[in-house]
C-alpha cells in the first residue's frame, strides 16, 4: 500500500512538471482557468443577449452551474485520453511509461489527480465568477448536502474509471485517438444535455444516442429532473432552479450514480485487459499467469463468511416453511421459497469451494439487483423503508464488495470458453 | 462535423431558455464560422509547427518557391476543405435543427463572407510564424485562447452584448466582424450588428491586407533566423 501511494505520489507530480512546466507559474494559471472561464462566459454572453426577451431565465442558472461542472468529465474522461496521445505522439515516452516500474494504471491514477484539481479550480473559479459578477445566486438553504456530496463523489470515481476506459482505448487506436477525444468531448457536451433540457434533442437517432450516453456518463437522474435537463451534480440547485425533486428522487440519483461507478469500474478492467493483452500479444501464455489474478486469501474467508451467513439467515427462513406448509402453495411463491432453498444449499458448498461456486454470488447479487430496479424502484416512496428493500439492498451492497470482480471477469469473460465441438479424445 | 455538434448545444440553449427564434439563427451562423477559426487555427497556423515535430519543416525551406506562396496555396486549400465541410454545419442547423432564416442578399453574404475568409486566413498565416517561433508555448496559449476568441468574438451570441469591450475586441480578431457583418446581411435588424455593413466589410479587407503584410514579414524574419541559427527546423526547439 506504501509503495502503492509512493508511485502514485510520483506519478502526480510528474503530471504536474508536465502539464505547468512550459510556462511560468501565471500563464500557466490563466491557461488552466481561461478556456473554463470562457465557456461559462461564452453562456452569460447568450444570456445577456435574451435576458429581456427569453421566457425561461430561471432555467439559466442551472445551465450555468451545470457547465461548470462539466469540467470534471472533460479534464477526467477526455483529458486522460489525451494523456495518451500526448505520451505517445508529442513526448514519445509512452513506451518508457508502459515498461517501468511503476505500472501504467498507477501512472494513470496519479495524472488524473492533477486533471482533477485543474478541473476543481475551474469548476470554483467558473461558480465563484458566477456568484460574485454575474449576480447567478442560489439559496443555501435548499441545497442537500448529502445528496450532493455523495453524487460527486460517485461522479469523480466514475469519471476517473471512465477516463481509463478511454486511455485503453486510446491504447489500442492510435490512428484515430486524436478524432476520438475530440469527438468525445463534444459528444459529451450535446448528448449530455448539460446547457439544455435533453428532450429537446431532435428525435431519434439523436434522442437515443443522447439518452444512451446520458445513461453512461451521468447515470439516469430522476426522470422529471431529467426532462428538465438538470445535470446529476445539480444537488445544489435543483430545488431552486427547477421546481423542487423530493429527497427520494435525490436519494435516487445517487444510488443510479453508484450503477455508473460500479459499471466504469468494469471499463477500467476491461481497459486493464486490453492493455494486458496487447502486453501479451505474440507471447504463448505463461504458466501461471492465472495465479497473479487470483483472490487474496483474505477474501476468500470474507466470501466463506458470506456463504456462511448466507445459509445461516436463509435456510431456517425458507426450509420449514417448505416442509412444513399447509394446504397448497400460490406457485410462484413456490418458486421463490424452492430458488432460496436451493441457493441456501448451494452456499453450503461455497464454504468449502469459494471461488468455485462464485456464480451462486453472481446468481444472488443479480436477482436482488433486478428485483431493486424492477420492483423497488417504480415505487420507491412505499417501498424505501420495507424491510425487505433493505435486505435487498444490503444483499447487493455486500455482494458488490465480496465477490471477485477481476477473477469473474476474467474466468467468464476473458478466458475461452469450453469448446462447442467434439475433440479428438472425445471421439 | 464536431463544430456542428458544439453548434447545436447553443441553439438548443436558446431554444430552452424561450429566446426568438433569430438567436437560433446568430447561434448557427457562428457555428458555421467556426468551422473556418478551427482551421485557421490549427489548419494554418499549427502548419508549420505540426511539420516541424514530425522533422519535413526543412523540406519547406528547401523548396524552390517562397513560403509565402506555400501558405497562400495552404490557406486557398484549407478555405476549400472548409467550405465543404460547412456544408454538414449548414445541414445539421438548417435541416435537423430546423432554424429558418429571412430572405437575403446573396451577393452581399458573399461579399462579406469574402473579406471575413481574406481576414482571417492571412491572420492563420501570421500564426504560422508565430507557432514556429515559439512552439509549445505558442501551441498551448492558442489552446487555451479557443474558447475565449469564441467569447470575445460572439461566435454565438451578438457581438454588440459585450458594449465597448466587445467594440474593442472585434478589432484585434477578424472573425467577430466577419460574423457580425454576416448576420447584419442574413438577419437584418435581428442581428443586433455592431457597425454599419459597409464599415465592417471595409475593416475586413483592412485587416485583411494587414495581416498578410504581417505574414510576409513573419516569414521573412523566420527564413532570416531559420539560415542564420540553423535550429528552427530541428525538433524540440
Amino acid at each position: 500500500m506504501r509503495a502503492f501511494a509512493a508511485r502514485l505520489r510520483s506519478a502526480a507530480w510528474l503530471g504536474w512538471q508536465i502539464e505547468s512546466n512550459w510556462a511560468d507559474p501565471f500563464l500557466f494559471v490563466v491557461y488552466a482557468v481561461a478556456r473554463p472561464l470562457a465557456s461559462a462566459l461564452i453562456l452569460v454572453g447568450m444570456y445577456w443577449a435574451v435576458a429581456g426577451q427569453a421566457t425561461h431565465r430561471e432555467l439559466f442558472m442551472a445551465f450555468y452551474v451545470a457547465n461548470a461542472f462539466h469540467v470534471f468529465l472533460t479534464n477526467l474522461v477526455i483529458g486522460m485520453g489525451w494523456l495518451i496521445v500526448e505520451e505517445r505522439e508529442d513526448y514519445e515516452t509512452l513506451k518508457y511509461v508502459y515498461t517501468s516500474p511503476i505500472g501504467m494504471f498507477t501512472y494513470l491514477a496519479g495524472r488524473s489527480t492533477v486533471k482533477l484539481t485543474l478541473a476543481t479550480v475551474s469548476a470554483t473559479l467558473a461558480l465563484a465568477v458566477g456568484w460574485i459578477a454575474l449576480g447567478l445566486r442560489w439559496d443555501w438553504s435548499t441545497v442537500a448536502w448529502g445528496p450532493l456530496a455523495l453524487t460527486l463523489a460517485l461522479g469523480l470515481v466514475a469519471g476517473v474509471y471512465l477516463g481509463f476506459l478511454v486511455a485503453g482505448a486510446g491504447l489500442l487506436l492510435p490512428r484515430v485517438s486524436i478524432t476520438m477525444n475530440e469527438s468525445l468531448a463534444v459528444a459529451l457536451y450535446l448528448l449530455c444535455g448539460v446547457i439544455f433540457p435533453i428532450d429537446l434533442l431532435p428525435r431519434a437517432p439523436g434522442r437515443l444516442a443522447g439518452a444512451a450516453l446520458h445513461l453512461l456518463v451521468r447515470g439516469a437522474a430522476p426522470l422529471p429532473a431529467r426532462a428538465r435537463g438538470e445535470h446529476q451534480a445539480l444537488g445544489l440547485v435543483r430545488r431552486h432552479a427547477a421546481g423542487g425533486v423530493g429527497a427520494p428522487a435525490r436519494w435516487c440519483s445517487c444510488w443510479h450514480h453508484a450503477g455508473v461507478t460500479v459499471r466504469s469500474s468494469g471499463a477500467r478492467a476491461s481497459s486493464g485487459a486490453w492493455i494486458r493483452a496487447r502486453r501479451s500479444r505474440g507471447r504463448p501464455p505463461r504458466e501461471g499467469t492465472m495465479i497473479a489474478h487470483e483472490p487474496h486469501i483474505l477474501r476468500l474467508y470474507v466470501m466463506r463468511l458470506l456463504y456462511l451467513l448466507n445459509f445461516l439467515f436463509l435456510a431456517p427462513d425458507v426450509w420449514p416453511p417448505l416442509i412444513h406448509h399447509n394446504g397448497p402453495w400460490d406457485p410462484v411463491k413456490g418458486v421463490a421459497f424452492s430458488f432460496w432453498a436451493a441457493l441456501s444449499t448451494l452456499c453450503l458448498l461455497g464454504i468449502r469451494h469459494p471461488l468455485k461456486m462464485v456464480p451462486v454470488l453472481l446468481m444472488q447479487f443479480v436477482y436482488k439487483l433486478i428485483w431493486l430496479l424492477a420492483v423497488a424502484l417504480p415505487m420507491w416512496p412505499t417501498m424505501r423503508g420495507a424491510e425487505l428493500t433493505r435486505v435487498m439492498l444490503g444483499g447487493v451492497i455486500a455482494d458488490v464488495i465480496v465477490i471477485p470482480w477481476v477473477y469473474v471477469w476474467i474466468t467468464y469473460f476473458l478466458q475461452p470458453g469450453d469448446r462447442w465441438r467434439f475433440s479428438v479424445q472425445a471421439r | 462535423m464536431l463544430p456542428a455538434v458544439g453548434m447545436s448545444a447553443f441553439v438548443l440553449l436558446y431554444r430552452a431558455l424561450g429566446a426568438p427564434k433569430s438567436f437560433e439563427a446568430v447561434a448557427v451562423l457562428g457555428g458555421i464560422l467556426s468551422f473556418y477559426w478551427i482551421n485557421v487555427l490549427w489548419g494554418m497556423g499549427a502548419q508549420l509547427y505540426w511539420e516541424k515535430q514530425q522533422g519535413q519543416l526543412a523540406l519547406y525551406f528547401a523548396a524552390p518557391c517562397s513560403r509565402m506562396s506555400i501558405l497562400t496555396g495552404m490557406a486557398l486549400g484549407g478555405a476549400l476543405m472548409t467550405t465543404l465541410r460547412t456544408l454538414f454545419g449548414i445541414a445539421v442547423g438548417f435541416g435537423v435543427l430546423g432554424v429558418r432564416v429571412p430572405h437575403f442578399h446573396l451577393g452581399a453574404l458573399l461579399l462579406v463572407f469574402a473579406a471575413g475568409l481574406l481576414a482571417l486566413y492571412a491572420l492563420g498565416m501570421t500564426l504560422a510564424s508565430v507557432f514556429l517561433l515559439y512552439g509549445r508555448e505558442a501551441w498551448h496559449v492558442s489552446n487555451a485562447l479557443q474558447e475565449p476568441v469564441y467569447f470575445v468574438s460572439g461566435l454565438y451570441f451578438p457581438l454588440r452584448t459585450l458594449g465597448a469591450f466587445g467594440w474593442a475586441m472585434a478589432g484585434i480578431v477578424p472573425l467577430g466582424f466577419g460574423l457580425d457583418a454576416m448576420r447584419q446581411v442574413v438577419l437584418g435588424s435581428a442581428a443586433h450588428g455592431l457597425l454599419p455593413v459597409p464599415i465592417e466589410t471595409a475593416i475586413l479587407f483592412g485587416l485583411g491586407l494587414f495581416f498578410l503584410m504581417t505574414a510576409r514579414f513573419a516569414l521573412d524574419y523566420l527564413e532570416r533566423l531559420a539560415k542564420r541559427e540553423g535550429r528552427l527546423t530541428q525538433r524540440w526547439q
